[in-house]
């Protein structure tokens, strides 16, 4: 029998019924589930601990490895009444519980009434956008060299960057959310434009640039893989009305970038 | 058995990295293979490599491979699984005799199967599958159970080592498990042990757990109990091993807020109240030969 019909059989059945009822956080108690023609009626109370155990387990291994800054910045009460509300919509399909969140960020925007709500699902990519990047491959063969010429180099890889949403300051979102807070959210955090750029500078290290407005362009076509004088191009077009301001933004932000050993020789 | 055979260990958590770095000798680790899946950088595998490369030995064990499942076998998953095996080495592979998922959608839990013939033959069969896709022989664990079936045809022991005979595979024996099961369902604990079939047993847990109103509950968030310790002693009492065999026992603690100090401490305990000194460094009879 192939492992597609048998899913279907009779003897397995059950299992379906169970993984139902547990992810759909189905509000009818275990003597109303069908689990209870199969379960021993001794044990039947205990299903409700598989119930619990799921949201759970899934809301303290994602605080632990993704949204720790979400947690920081909102609470655990709220990330695990998000994380709920989500996976009742979208049980997890994922092999890997850090890979089940994904559609977060969308489902958030979609369904959110108030503003922390938004800066939530801004704060949540920029967490999986960490998590990404932090998992993908170390950066090798490069050395930081503050004395690179700007035209000889390009940014470590891999790194991502996070296009404005015109509401929030992430790079601030970020610096708040290290640690834990209990103060109000500030009102600087829900008004800004600025980008945010994600280096992966070591294996263990993540930097987080802040990308001021105009240099958007610049940055999201170095990030996509164009080079220096492409990117410049950008730039330039996009910055046409006051070149000369822009310019003088971009030399310092390349210096910067510098400094942070953000910015190598290319490779050979 | 001859307890020169045993390598001690516990689990390897990422709040240990730091002090695991200066310890000047490492026991036995197990790998949570589902934290490292698909990584192919970052901090987990860089201070897991670096840590490993100086341990005892190392075993790698899962919790997402839906043994006992219907959904087909996740390709992806298994070559996660399989990149882990080549980059670590581990002597003993794992995951549990259990369903995690029906349909596609993932409970992240491990859920107890219904004992019976059709179960074992298709569990069988998966292991089967899985240990030709990996490459090297695979170990089952037995699983904390709060809920029984109706339908239930055998007891856990045989249940898990008829489908260990008919597959080939080793198995993952669960003292601390063992010890839950048979105390949410009235039976002894020394009894469900006998029917393991012990010759297969290729690596060995124990585990702290917690009650919750009139039942034990799997946490592996608290110290081993007396009472685990003990059916440990004489599970190993009853073990006969051939001269060159290894076999790794791991102090679970992925749910526990300890330090690495705490945990060795409580090992070496254990390790002596079972009939021997703690076994640190390279195993006696090791060949650097994974027996997966
Ligand atoms: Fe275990």
């Amino acid at each position: 029998m192939s492992e597609k019909n048998i899913e279907t059989t009779l003897p397995f059945i059950y299992q379906w019924s169970f993984v139902e009822w547990m992810t759909s956080l189905d509000a009818r108690t275990p003597l109303e589930s069908e689990l209870c023609d199969v379960v021993t009626s001794e044990s039947l109370y205990r299903l409700e601990t598989y119930q619990s155990s799921f949201l759970s387990r899934i809301s303290s291994n994602l605080s632990e490895t993704i949204f720790e800054t979400c947690e920081n910045l909102f609470g655990a009460e709220v990330v695990a009444k998000v994380l709920a509300g989500f996976f009742k919509f979208h049980p997890p399909t994922a092999d890997s519980i850090t890979d089940a969140p994904i559609q977060l960020p969308e489902h958030l925007r979609a369904t959110a009434d108030t503003k922390e709500a938004l800066l939530f699902a801004d704060v949540a990519d920029v967490c999986m956008m960490r998590w990404r990047i932090l998992t993908a491959e170390d950066p090798h063969g490069v050395s930081p060299r503050g004395d690179t010429p700007l035209d000889a180099v390009h940014l470590l890889s891999p790194s991502e960057y996070i296009a404005p949403s015109g509401k929030h300051d992430l790079a601030a979102a970020w610096e708040a959310g290290s640690e834990k807070t209990s103060e109000h959210l500030p009102d600087s955090l829900f008004n800004d434009s600025a980008g945010l750029l994600l280096v992966k500078s070591s294996p263990t290290d993540l930097t987080f640039v802040r990308v001021p407005t105009k240099l958007n362009e610049f940055v999201r076509a170095l990030v996509a893989g164009l080079s220096i004088e492409y990117a410049t191009d950008a730039f330039e077009q996009s910055a046409a009305a006051d070149a000369e301001n822009c310019l003088a933004l971009l030399t310092e932000f390349m210096a910067k970038m510098q400094a942070q050993g953000l910015l190598t020789q290319r490779s050979p | 058995m001859n307890t020169q055979n045993i390598i001690w260990g516990v689990g390897l958590r990422p709040a240990h990295y730091s002090d695991w770095h200066t310890q000047t000798k490492i026991p036995a680790l197990e790998i949570m293979a589902d934290n490292l899946l698909h990584h192919r950088g970052g901090p987990a595998l860089w201070h897991t490599k670096r840590i490993v490369d100086r341990a005892a030995l190392c075993v790698l064990h899962g919790v997402g491979i839906n043994i006992g499942g219907l959904s087909p076998l996740s390709t992806k998953y298994l070559g996660g699984l399989k990149d882990l095996i080549q980059i670590f080495k581990p002597r003993v592979v794992s995951d549990h005799l259990c369903f995690t998922q029906a349909r596609g959608i993932q409970s992240y839990e491990l859920l107890p199967l219904m004992r019976t013939k059709k179960a074992i033959e298709h569990a069988s069969a998966r292991i089967d599958r899985i240990q030709q896709a990996l490459g090297v022989r695979f170990s089952i664990e037995n699983v904390s159970a709060y809920v029984n079936y109706k339908d239930d045809a055998f007891p856990e022991g045989e249940f898990v080592s008829e489908i260990a005979q008919r597959s080939g595979c080793g198995i993952l024996l669960d003292v601390n498990n063992v010890y839950v099961s048979a105390m949410n369902f009235n039976l002894n604990p020394e009894d469900e042990i006998k029917r393991f079939d012990l010759n297969a047993v290729t690596q060995i847990h124990v585990a702290g757990h917690s009650t919750r109103d009139d039942f034990l509950f799997d946490t592996h968030d608290s110290a081993v109990c007396a009472e685990v310790w003990e059916l440990l002693k004489k599970t190993l009492g009853s073990l006969r091993f051939s001269e060159n065999k290894i076999l790794p026992i791991i102090l679970e603690n992925d749910e526990r807020n300890t330090s690495l100090k705490t945990l060795l401490d409580e090992l070496k305990n254990g390790s002596q109240f079972c009939g021997e000194g703690i076994s640190i460094g390279q195993p006696p009879h090791s060949s650097g030969e994974s027996h997966v």
